[in-house]
């Protein structure tokens, strides 16, 4: 079932996270603090998309590789 | 109730995430008494450190590495679970450290350690911030746990802190119940593998099944006991572990909301944005690396060079006071020439490794470095590097040792053992005072745009590094291969202004670290070389008078035909091509054990050669002629060759040493060894042809 995923949220877009793919990224999300239920914001895309930095539960930024962040499925506009 | 002076010191542990502020706790409660090993043989995984809590009461406590959760994703985090799995001393009380503005996150952790049974307290650190109110009361009562509001950057709360930990630690402590209840298959494996176990605590038992493969303690039996009983109830791990993450956040999450209230943009976030905004810019921020970096280097030649001429002229104001004291003869030769010589070596680093560390200590602790990690990420993987990487090659500019230490949190061993191989590429500080002396020679004084010309040479030198460990890294990525994920995953921490007592135990600690071990190093080759350069084979006349104790004339051949003078004439035929000479050559095989080696390798045979002691080793260098033809010895061939040799060459024993503990095994430094020191010779020999 595939679904948005946070890649294509656009810079300052606020959304919220649905469940994460990967089981293994998504322990290693969780243990972060990053978890389903939980908002998450775009903050920008650096190195031409490859790294995007994201604020979750406006508290923390996490910087995470493109490859990483296409498992976060996230609520559809 | 009162502990002995002679009962064995109770253990405190300081546990917390990463960024949690807990090694400023450490420092607050610690100060001078801790002890942290850098060097061979000493254990570097543990920072531990004595405090008083009572006039009678000393406890250890010990400071872990940050993690996120007992699920171990990076060899730091696995030290931490080994803590508390194995047969080690087990801790009596956990002082559990955690930001405040980041509570939510950061605790479950917390849960995980309270489930293993340990009498924990709670300490909330940084609620001086402003925008934050936090009711204690409300964690006390649902965490059943003492909670003390900290402060480390100004102390605040410290004693409560204290008085409450001498409280727990004399009052009996009883696990009630368990924060996460086991599920029905995790109950079953668990009393399945309890007992063989030897264990009491049911969750202990449930970490040891889920990491069961990698724990050293556990036999190979046991371990496919486990895997089967596993598989038998298709037990599935991680789904497992992803299960209890969420029963444990759906339990504390309210909690934590009812009991914090921060306000919007509070605690440093809404600066934190505003800086962000150009330093991570994608053009901006690579630019202000760039001018941090040439910062460093500036500061390393503008700051440590006063410093530095005053030991240099100290040492020699005290050698000679010591040899117009003591009358002539060996003794004297020892000490003035041996002795004080090789700890002039030393000391005369001080200022620019301190200046290293300092700068280096600020930038982690401000929080600009996981901002480097993020914007170099994807940079450094096309070199088979990861964005951590970049930590170990920036602090690889102070020293390789803690730089290939500091990649322990990169869970990827191929991305892990390239940056171990190739950060000694980057120059390190020990290779300042040869840069420094040998760039004296081959670059004239003067400015160039507005820089010192002597200190772009210095950074093209440093430039020259960092295009070889590149290269290494992007040829070893094809070589080396390896089926693990690799990942980034940086949290951002919010800017913090240093905490001034952090960096100034940062400091203190790493230079003492590099005196007492390089320095012992230094010293040892310092005297060998001493005897090797005094004594010679006597010739076969004098050996009956050598013999004879009555004898006060000691037999004192000229430096060429000392030990040392053969053994560098033995290899000059290998290093002429490059264009170095037998005292050169003496200092080179000097400085396989240790680089710095060679400023006190030139002193020692120059001033035996040359008793006067007046002119500094500089002075005596650039004097140096060759006696057939007149020709001055380092000439910009020489010296250029020299500096590449230097700059390449692997030649730091203690590297080696920590290379061989941290890959666990003698391949990779004697591959290290051979691929440095052959692109060296090679380097060196291309350039001493080209310019002569």
């Amino acid at each position: 079932m595939a679904g948005r995923t946070a890649v294509e949220l656009i810079p300052k877009e606020v959304s919220q996270i649905l469940r994460i793919d990967d089981l293994v990224i998504a322990g290693k999300l969780m243990s972060m603090g990053i978890l389903p239920q939980a908002q998450i914001e775009l903050v920008r895309r650096n190195a031409f998309g490859h790294t995007l930095i994201f604020r979750i539960n406006s508290r923390f930024k996490i910087a995470l590789r493109k490859d990483e962040a296409k498992n976060i499925i996230i609520q559809d506009k | 109730m009162s502990t002995g002076n002679n009962e064995k010191h109770k253990l405190v542990v300081l546990a917390g995430n990463p960024n949690s502020g807990k090694s400023t706790l450490f420092n607050l409660l610690t100060g001078l008494s801790q002890h942290i090993g850098n060097y061979p043989g000493v254990t570097v995984d543990k920072k531990t450190g004595s405090m008083k809590l009572s006039a009678e009461q000393e406890v250890t406590l010990l400071d872990l590495p940050g993690a996120y959760s007992l699920y171990p994703s990076s060899k730091d985090e696995r030290v931490v679970l080994h803590q508390f799995l194995s047969e080690q001393q087990q801790p009596d009380l956990i002082v559990y450290v955690a930001d405040v503005s980041q509570l939510e996150k950061q605790i479950l952790f917390l849960t995980q350690l309270k489930d293993l049974g340990y009498p924990i307290v709670l300490a909330l650190n940084m609620v001086d911030m402003p925008g934050i109110t936090v009711h204690t009361e409300v964690l006390e009562k649902h965490f059943q746990m003492p909670v003390i509001p900290i402060s480390g950057k100004t102390g605040m709360g410290i004693s409560p802190l204290k008085m409450q930990m001498a409280a727990m630690l004399s009052a009996p402590y009883s696990f009630r119940e368990p924060y996460y209840k086991l599920s029905k298959s995790e109950e079953e494996l668990v009393s399945h593998v309890k007992g063989k176990l030897g264990v009491k605590n049911d969750y202990s038992a449930l970490l040891t099944i889920h990491h069961a493969a990698w724990l050293k303690h556990l036999d190979d039996d046991l371990k496919q006991d486990i895997h089967n009983q596993a598989g038998h109830l298709m037990f599935n791990s991680v789904q497992a572990q992803i299960n209890e993450t969420l029963s444990r956040y759906d339990q504390f999450t309210p909690v934590i909301r009812k009991a914090l209230h921060l306000e919007a943009g509070g605690a440093g976030m809404k600066m934190t944005d505003r800086i962000d905004r150009w330093v991570m810019h994608p053009v901006l921020g690579s630019l202000i690396f760039f001018l941090i970096m040439l910062l460093v280097f500036q500061a390393i030649f503008a700051w440590a060079t006063g410093p530095m001429d005053f030991i240099e002229a100290s040492m020699g104001q005290l050698s000679m006071a010591v040899r117009s004291v003591l009358a002539d003869g060996w003794v004297t030769d020892l000490i003035c020439d041996g002795l004080l010589a090789g700890l002039a070596g030393v000391i005369v680093f001080i200022p620019q490794i301190a200046i290293l560390f300092l700068i280096i200590g600020i930038l982690e602790e401000v929080g600009y470095m996981a901002r480097a990690v993020s914007m170099f990420d994807v940079m450094l993987r096309k070199f088979g590097l990861n964005g951590r990487s970049i930590v170990a090659l920036v602090s690889g500019g102070a020293c390789a040792i803690p730089a290939i230490m500091s990649t322990r949190n990169i869970s990827n061993w191929k991305e892990r053992l390239i940056t171990i191989l190739v950060t000694p590429f980057i120059s390190c500080s020990a290779r300042i005072p040869v840069y420094a002396i040998l760039i004296g020679f081959a670059v004239p004084q003067g400015r160039l745009w507005g820089f010192e010309k002597q200190g772009l040479a210095l950074m093209g030198l440093y430039g020259l590094g960092i295009v070889a460990a590149l290269g290494a890294a992007y040829i070893l990525k094809w070589i080396i291969k390896s089926e693990d994920r690799s990942y980034l995953m940086m949290e951002l921490p919010v800017y913090r202004l240093p905490v001034v007592k952090n960096l100034g135990l940062l400091v203190y600690e790493k230079t003492k670290a590099f005196v007492v071990g390089a320095g012992k190093i230094i010293l040892m080759i310092s005297l060998v070389l001493w005897f090797l350069a005094s004594y010679g084979p006597a010739p076969e006349a004098m050996d009956t008078q050598a013999a004879n104790m009555e004898s006060t004339e000691r037999y004192k051949p000229e430096i060429e035909d000392s030990y040392a003078g053969i053994l560098g004439k033995w290899i000059e035929p290998v290093i002429a091509p490059i264009g170095f000479d037998w005292k050169m050559g003496i200092a080179v095989i000097c400085s396989f054990a240790a680089r710095e080696v060679f400023v006190g390798t030139m002193a020692t045979i120059y001033s035996i050669e040359d008793d006067s002691d007046v002119m500094s080793i500089r002075t005596m260098m650039a004097n140096d002629r060759n006696p057939e033809t007149g020709a001055m010895i380092y000439s910009t061939a020489t010296t250029w060759s020299l500096l590449i040799f230097y700059a390449f060459a692997m030649q730091c024993m203690s590297t080696l040493a920590i290379v061989k503990r941290e890959t666990k095994s003698w391949k990779w430094p004697i591959i290290q060894f051979v691929m440095m020191t052959l692109l060296a010779y090679l380097c060196s020999l291309a350039v001493y042809q080209w310019l002569s």
